[in-house]
């Protein structure tokens, strides 16, 4: 579990509950990192490890709602609020950007440790899929324009025959492209092909916004 | 056309005798149906069908009817009988025939009659229309009328004139034009004239269309048929209003001069070019008693007396004959018998030709004249006695001025016989003698009169002055015959003008001088005198002031006033003693007092009045300016909204303004001799006595408060103020002073104080309640931390190896900051205690962080960033923790509400204290709201900007500084924001 040695950081503007945070999450093995604002935070250097936020809600300059906002690009870690109002209209918002638990002050050691799994836990798949899609990202780059071309009508499952009449070509230059495409994306199958080109289509999809 | 017509003739006959014979056949009567048809076929066929019908029918008769029937063939009766029917067939045929010939001439005869009779009234109307254009256009109304009288027609001119319909002009209706006196008149010459046959005029008026009425002359002529009986009258109307007026004129101007000739008071007479007597006016009746025609043969009367007769007679005879004018003097007899004087005069008026045509006489009664002449006469020899008794002197010279006689007195005064008087120069005074010597010389040389001053030496040697005047004496032809001199002795009156004239030079002088305008002026003669004040100031010149009256010079509002006092002090020689605007040379009127007095002689009558005119503009105006001002301040005090009154030096009222009597109910007389003690609050008359003792010995001006019982038994609350009047040596007049009803504002300013102390509360409590969400977070902020480190340390210690240095760690912080939540809750204990008011010594910037202590939820909450900059070794003021707690609490909460729209800049709240030069400390609150749109009002009550503000807030902030005296204001930042600053003093003086 600490094989990977995630991280912990901790946002909160009360120096007291920085400290005491600081130390309970130590106490279970955690890297801890405290920051008394959310500018601290993003200016931080950051380690290339599983990680999560404990974040608290309002902060002087830009709230815990607007840091979230802010790290909502998917790269930053997920989020566990806390909070000493715990006004129902702003946990629902920070649930809704994605936040992993929503905890009122004062709140038990369990409660926190437990989101404090869960968050990290999240976090490595998350770590895991990125770099996967960037694995397949590499092999779509590898193609040139025509096989990303003909790449979309092959995984819709058009025969060779119809993709060329489909792009005013000859069925022999379609299968070809195919052989390329396969060889270049590394795809051991067309279902495997199918399901790359469906990533990639998601992935370029949340790319494009 | 004309064919067919004979065709369907003939084709009668035979249709009829068919038709005959139709019927015939049945009913077997053939002669009566044949006839019928042989009737028909003349009548209307005519001669030819006629004749067809005949032999058709004789035929058919024959055939059908005579036996042997239904052949031609006859028997010998039946021979007879068609004789017969042909006999009576061709009778009745020709009957027909004839009838209808005499029908036919009648009718071309008629037809020929017709035409005739059309042309002829074609003729008529055309003759008509122009007979009717010829009336319609003479210049003159006309009308013609029925032989009863009635109208029938009246011309366009008529109608035009009269300006009414025809329909309304026929008949009688015409009368209605007729001027109301003129109708009677009208119709009964109208009936006259109908009643004679004879035409007639007359004159009446007619009203014009405009209303006015014309003269006219009616004049109507009968239109008689062959017997002579008169079957229409025809009638003009010629307008005579002219001619009508000219004649009035005439008729007037003759009527004028008879009047005048009847009415001159003189006796009138005019002849004939022989002489004989035509008109006399009515003075020559009345005098002479005589009938014109006994007039006429006036000198066979006893008119002119027997002895005066022949030459009056052949005076007139002479005049008559030549025409030269009439010029006699005689006796005249008057009605009573007595015979007086007259001086007749008569002259000739010619014509263009110098013939005489009549004989103008003026008969003049100069009877008193000729008696006046007479008893001149018999007087000039008394005179001659009285020439030697009046005591003056007289000489008698020649035309040449030499001595010729001298009276008694001349001999007695000078003591010289006339022989020594011949060398006359001799008795005048050296000096004078040159003198006197042209003087005379140049009167006989003129014939002038002579007039002049000189001294005479009387016998005793003495000389005195008198006064020579001396008169020529001329015969019939002006040539001087005589000199009449008279000396009259003057010396005395000289002496008393000389007295005189040089009094009345200082009097002028003096009148000159007296700085008024002067005026004197007789009853006889008006102004007499004015001077030169009165001309300078009025600009005007002695004639001009003579009349005064009608040249401007008075104001004209005052003119009728001036003159009627004028009149009444002229009548009643009362002093004349009256005030009015005099004009000024530039135009303006100033007000004078005018008297007059008048001065008598011995007899008691007045000889002069003597006016002194002073000038009262300057006085007059002061008094207009004190009279209103006096009535304005009295308007004031009786109508200002306070109890206003004033007492003698000892303090007795003597007058009090209306509201005071409206207010107590009671009259003046109450308030004296200490009776107003008796309106006041018993619990109060004791003080106020006191005060009011106090106040009347030392003089000091005055303040008590007490109640003072209304009309209506309640009492209400008085702030009374006096003060002293004094007189230029500082003693006390007159006390005035004023109360002012100050129940209803004492109540509201109590009223009010109990609100704002209650609203405190409130507001203390609202804001609690308002920041409990602030106050949960303060409190779970240690809470949470503590809990977390309670954790921690558990974990701590039961990790293996148990990290004791971590697991100290943590409980330390536990301590710390359940420390904390206890501050936390001490700081709100106190935000809701309501403790009485504690003075002590504080430090403001320690009140300032606890509040922003309790603040610290607030501002994260809604992310304000606090900025202080609070000012070292801050001297300690004096006040309520709490209170001032609540100042800053409120106006760290306002600011950092105001910043709740913001969102394009950070929220920045800034709080500043600093110790300020005059012992003050100055806290300023700024926030980056949205400011504030007027820093005056917004510390009024309720005033607020936030939808959910009681605006209560900045109120209770004012109040706590107030009550601290302090100073608090908002003003509008630089940049965006408000910003709030109060001061409190370092030494604080004690607080009622």
């Amino acid at each position: 579990m600490t094989s990977d040695n995630p991280i912990v950081f901790v946002v909160d503007d009360d120096y007291r509950i920085r400290e005491a945070l600081s130390s309970l999450i130590a106490s279970v093995g955690l890297r801890v990192t405290a920051f008394g604002s959310a500018a601290e935070f993003l200016e931080a250097e950051k380690p290339d490890a599983p990680a999560c936020l404990v974040l608290d809600l309002q902060l002087p300059g830009a709230s815990g709602l607007e840091l979230q906002r802010e790290l909502a690009d998917g790269r930053g870690p997920p989020i566990i609020f806390i909070t000493g109002h715990g006004d129902i209209p702003s946990s629902v918002r920070a649930m809704k950007a994605g936040a992993i638990e929503f905890l009122p002050k004062p709140f038990g050691d369990q409660e926190l440790l437990q989101a404090i799994d869960a968050a990290l836990a999240l976090d490595r798949k998350g770590r895991r899929q990125r770099a996967e899609l960037a694995e397949l990202q590499k092999h779509y780059a590898l193609l040139t324009p025509r096989e990303r071309e003909v790449l979309p009508l092959v995984v819709s499952g058009l025969a060779n025959k119809q993709t060329a009449a489909e792009l005013g070509t000859s069925e022999i230059t379609i299968g070809v492209h195919r052989g390329q495409i396969m060889r270049k994306m590394g795809a051991r199958s067309l279902a495997e092909l199918v399901r790359m080109a469906d990533k990639l289509t998601l992935m370029r999809g949340a790319g494009h916004g | 056309m004309r064919v067919l017509f004979k065709a369907w003739r003939y084709g009668l006959a035979v249709i009829s005798c068919g038709f005959a014979l139709a019927l015939a056949l049945p009913l077997d009567s053939p002669s009566s149906c044949f006839f019928l048809a042989v009737m028909v076929s003349s009548l209307y066929g005519g001669k030819g069908p006629g004749v067809l019908s005949v032999l058709l029918s004789s035929l058919a008769f024959d055939y059908f009817f005579l036996l042997p029937k239904y052949s031609f063939a006859m028997q010998p009766f039946s021979s007879l009988q068609f004789t017969a029917f042909l006999g009576a067939v061709l009778i009745v045929s020709l009957l027909i025939e004839a009838k209808r010939r005499a029908e036919e001439a009648r009718r071309q005869i008629d037809v020929k009659y017709r035409q005739v009779s059309a042309d002829a009234l074609a003729e008529a109307r055309k003759s008509e229309a122009r007979l009717r254009l010829i009336i319609d256009s003479i210049p003159v109304p006309a009308w013609s009328s029925r032989a009863d009288g009635a109208t029938d027609f009246v011309n366009q001119r008529w109608l035009d004139y009269a300006g009414i319909a025809p329909e309304e002009a026929l008949g009688w209706g015409w009368k209605v034009v007729c001027h109301p006196d003129d109708v009677d008149r009208t119709m009964e010459y109208w009936r006259s004239v109908l009643a004679s046959h004879e035409d007639r005029e007359l004159e009446a008026r007619l009203r014009r269309f405009d209303g006015t009425y014309r003269w006219f002359l009616f004049r109507v002529c009968p239109l008689r048929d062959e017997s002579g009986n008169v079957v229409q009258w025809y009638g003009t109307c010629i307008d005579i209003e002219d001619r009508k007026q000219a004649a009035d004129a005439v008729r007037a101007s003759e009527l004028n001069f008879r009047m005048i000739v009847h009415s001159i008071p003189g006796l009138v007479a005019t002849m004939s070019p022989k002489g004989d007597l035509e008109l006399v006016n009515q003075p020559v009746l009345d005098y002479t008693g005589l009938a014109f025609d006994a007039l006429k043969d006036w000198w066979a009367t006893a008119l002119v007396p027997e002895d005066e007769l022949p030459r009056v007679a052949a005076e007139w005879k002479q005049s008559v004959e030549t025409g030269c004018e009439y010029d006699v003097e005689h006796h005249m007899r008057r009605a009573d018998g007595a015979y007086r004087w007259f001086y007749v005069r008569g002259l000739p008026l010619r014509d263009t030709h110098g013939q005489v045509v009549r004989w103008y006489c003026v008969l003049t009664d100069i009877e008193d004249r000729k008696r006046t002449e007479e008893a001149l006469r018999s007087r000039e020899q008394q005179l001659r006695l009285m020439v030697d008794s009046i005591p003056a002197l007289i000489s008698i010279r020649t035309a040449t001025g030499e001595v010729e006689t001298v009276n008694r007195q001349c001999l007695d005064y000078t003591g010289m016989t006339v022989d020594q008087l011949k060398n006359w120069p001799e008795a005048v005074h050296p000096d004078d003698r040159a003198d006197t010597i042209t003087l005379w010389k140049y009167a006989i040389e003129s014939g002038n009169p002579l007039d002049t001053e000189v001294r005479l030496r009387r016998a005793d040697g003495v000389y005195r002055w008198f006064h020579a005047r001396a008169l020529p004496l001329r015969d019939t032809e002006g040539r001087i015959i005589r000199w009449h001199a008279l000396y009259v002795d003057i010396e005395d009156r000289k002496r008393a003008e000389e007295a005189l004239r040089s009094s009345e030079h200082q009097l002028r002088l003096m009148v000159d001088s007296i700085p008024g305008l002067v005026c004197t002026e007789t009853p006889a003669d008006g102004v007499e005198l004015v001077n030169r004040q009165f001309l300078d100031y009025t600009g005007r010149t002695f004639e001009e002031a003579r009349q005064w009256a009608t040249v401007g010079l008075i104001h004209e509002d005052d003119l009728a006033r001036v003159i009627d006092h004028w009149r009444f002090t002229r009548e009643t020689g009362q002093p004349h003693h009256i005030e009015y605007r005099v004009r000024r040379a530039d135009g303006v009127f100033r007000w004078f007092h005018v008297r007059g007095l008048p001065s008598r002689d011995s007899t008691g009558s007045i000889v002069r009045w003597y006016y002194l005119f002073t000038d009262i503009e300057d006085r007059r105006q002061a008094e207009q300016a004190l009279r209103a001002s006096e009535h304005h301040l009295r308007l004031i005090t009786e109508t200002i909204p306070a109890l206003v009154w004033r007492t003698t030096p000892d303090g007795e009222i003597d007058y009090v303004n209306r509201r005071v009597l409206e207010y107590t109910g009671k009259p003046l007389e109450h308030f004296g001799n200490a009776g107003w003690l008796q309106l006041l609050h018993p619990d109060d008359v004791e003080s106020t006595i006191r005060i009011w003792r106090n106040n009347t010995q030392t003089g000091d001006s005055h303040q008590v408060t007490y109640r003072l019982c209304r009309a209506d038994g309640t009492y209400r609350w008085f702030d009374v103020r006096g003060e002293p009047l004094r007189d230029s040596e500082g003693r006390v007049v007159q006390w005035y002073g004023i109360c002012i009803d100050m129940e209803d504002s004492k109540r509201i300013e109590e009223a009010l104080r109990n609100t704002q102390e209650r609203l405190s509360i409130a507001s203390q409590i609202a804001t609690v309640g308002e920041l409990s969400a602030s106050i949960a977070h303060e409190v779970n902020q240690p809470l949470t931390a503590v809990v977390s480190n309670g954790n921690a340390c558990l974990r701590w210690l039961s990790a293996q190896p148990p990290n004791l240095a971590k697991a100290v760690e943590a409980a330390q912080r536990i301590v710390r900051d359940g420390k904390d939540a206890g501050e936390v809750v001490r700081r709100i204990r106190a935000l809701f205690k309501k403790a009485a008011r504690e003075e002590v010594s504080l430090d403001l910037n320690e009140v300032i962080g606890e509040v922003l202590g309790l603040l610290r939820g607030e501002t994260a909450k809604r992310r304000v960033m606090v900025e202080t900059d609070l000012g070292q070794n801050l001297p300690p003021v004096t006040g309520d923790r709490v209170q001032l707690q609540q100042l800053i609490l409120n106006l760290l909460l306002n600011g950092i509400e105001a910043m709740d729209p913001v969102t394009d800049h950070p929220k920045r709240l800034f709080i500043r204290s600093i110790q300020q030069p005059g012992d003050t400390v100055l806290v300023e609150i700024r926030d980056s709201g949205v400011g504030l749109k007027d820093p005056e009002t917004v510390f009024e009550a309720f005033f607020t900007t936030k939808e959910n503000g009681m605006g209560m807030g900045l109120a209770i902030c004012r109040s706590i500084v107030q009550a601290h005296s302090g100073r608090i204001w908002a003003a509008s930042g630089e940049g965006p924001g408000a910003t709030f600053c109060f001061t409190l003093p370092l030494q604080l003086s004690p607080v009622s």
